[in-house]
């Protein structure tokens, strides 16, 4: 199967006045069609600077990055969803943008938000909704403009526990039968074992990656990719 | 049905309420007496100090010579001209460096610098440009609401949050895009709170130009009372202007309930 990006010896350093800071160095990273993969690291390791070069928000410092005429979306930490916009409107937000609305898009989008449970909250405002439907809301503002590939950072940080779990496995399900590929960010293992199919782990000290496991054996998993952050 | 606790309560809030404003009007009464009283026993020098009937028969002077409403007018018209040229520069002009951070950065100190000036000092320099006439009191009033509106503003776009701005640039948005569909509707109250302080800047900078160029309106009103040594007309438009003053209160009174309304 071919590869959707493909990252080849790829290095980011961050320029400050006082010093260069190198947060990532020689990554290499194939990801194919209907991958599921998970980032895990601790808090600054560049996981999030990753995705942002994926996303061509940020340049790296060295390397290549070769992206196979895609569609990319990405769903942030915080949902991001603007207060002063109906959900149907921010839902819409991406596709004003890049003037691709039109009748039928917005009927799509009517459509997703039916499909996933927010039917009674299309004119309602962000601030009426609980922190896990703002999270479905700011997925399917991803999913309107029919990205071949979603990035997902850190998106589930602010919500609490039980919430977390629910929407982890939500998420999952809705981006498994949309037919999307996956590449997400976190430093919490269990969730990215709940959404992904591969884990990739990436070493602070190394500053690159230290590890790819497939998800098999979710607990045997866990403490392999556990020993690896703390090692 | 209300208990009977939350009866007493709002009788009470009602009861409060109703002292307070009683004492308010109570207050500007009682002071306009004893103003009067101590004038007419000669206690005060009215002359110096004119006395509320002496104003009240200037205004009633006014009034019958028609010139009373050409004042009024002039110093209205003079606000509203630059508050709304004002409001239009500032947005436009933080608009511009919200686009540009380079000349936001090479610009911020010459602004914050002339924002610090006392105007009135660019006053004479004004009248030699533009002549003793309406323009350069207008350009006075602007200089003191829009300068102040324009760091404020723009430093409330720099401060929009970044999360929202990265969401719109992996959308592809351009910075127009971002500026048009984050950062002006995220900072629109502050918009909005600019232009409600902007009407007294205005204010304030149309009676300072009146008092260094005009043949109308209530700021000459008070300078021509000054070089005529007539008292009564200084204070006479001093009391319009705090007249005014109320007015353009309850006019942004108004707009901030009108704000909240919205936002809510």
């Amino acid at each position: 199967m071919n590869n959707i990006i493909e990252i080849k010896n790829l290095y980011k350093n961050y320029q400050t006045k006082k010093e260069e800071i190198s947060v990532l160095q020689n990554i290499n990273l194939k990801v194919k069609k209907n991958d599921f993969i998970g980032i895990v690291g601790p808090s600054g390791v560049g996981k999030s600077s990753l995705l942002s070069i994926i996303a061509g928000l940020e340049k790296p410092s060295k390397g290549e990055i070769i992206k196979d005429n895609i569609t990319i979306s990405y769903m942030l930490q915080e949902d991001g969803l603007m207060n002063f916009l109906n959900i149907l409107d921010n839902c819409l937000l991406g596709l004003r943008i890049n003037k691709k609305i039109n009748k039928n898009s917005k009927n799509e989008v009517i459509e997703l938000l039916t499909k996933y449970g927010l039917k009674d909250y299309i004119y309602s405002y962000p601030n009426d909704l609980s922190g896990g439907q703002r999270q479905r809301v700011s997925l399917i503002r991803a999913l309107a403009l029919k990205p071949d590939l979603i990035l997902l950072d850190e998106p589930f940080s602010k919500l609490d526990y039980k919430i977390k779990n629910d929407i982890s496995i939500d998420v999952r399900n809705i981006l498994k039968r949309e037919n999307k590929s996956l590449i997400m960010v976190t430093h919490d293992i269990e969730e990215a074992l709940n959404i992904c199919d591969k884990i990739i782990v990436l070493g602070k000290k190394e500053k690159s990656i230290k590890g790819i496991y497939v998800v098999d054996n979710k607990e045997e998993l866990y403490k392999r990719i556990w020993s690896d952050l703390n090692d | 049905m209300i208990s009977e606790e939350r009866r007493l309560y709002l009788k009470r809030r009602k009861k409060d309420k109703i002292i307070i404003i009683f004492l308010r009007v109570f207050l500007i009464v009682f002071l306009i007496f004893i103003w009067e009283l101590l004038s007419r026993l000669n206690i005060i020098d009215s002359f110096m100090l004119s006395s509320p009937s002496k104003i009240l028969n200037t205004i009633i002077d006014l009034y019958k010579t028609n010139n009373l409403f050409i004042h009024i007018y002039t110093t209205l018209k003079e606000i509203l001209i630059s508050f709304i040229f004002g409001n239009i520069i500032g947005f436009i002009i933080s608009s511009i460096l919200y686009l540009n951070k380079k000349t936001y950065l090479i610009l911020e100190p010459y602004l914050t610098i002339l924002n610090s000036l006392p105007k009135i000092a660019l006053g004479p320099l004004i009248i030699m440009i533009c002549g003793a006439n309406i323009k350069s009191i207008i350009i006075l009033a602007l200089l003191i609401s829009s300068i102040i509106s324009i760091l404020n503003i723009t430093t409330a776009f720099y401060n929009t949050d970044e999360n929202k701005i990265k969401v719109l640039k992996s959308m592809n948005a351009s910075k127009f895009d971002i500026l048009l569909y984050v950062v002006i509707p995220s900072n629109y109250l502050i918009i909005i709170n600019e232009a409600k302080v902007n009407i007294s800047m205005c204010f304030v900078g149309v009676i300072m130009g009146e008092f260094l160029v005009s043949k109308q309106g209530i700021g000459y009103l008070i300078n021509y009372g000054c070089q005529i040594f007539n008292m009564n007309l200084v204070l006479t438009g001093i009391m319009l202007l705090i007249i005014l003053t109320i007015v353009l209160y309850i006019m942004i009174n108004l707009i901030n309930k009108l704000i909240k309304k919205e936002s809510n």
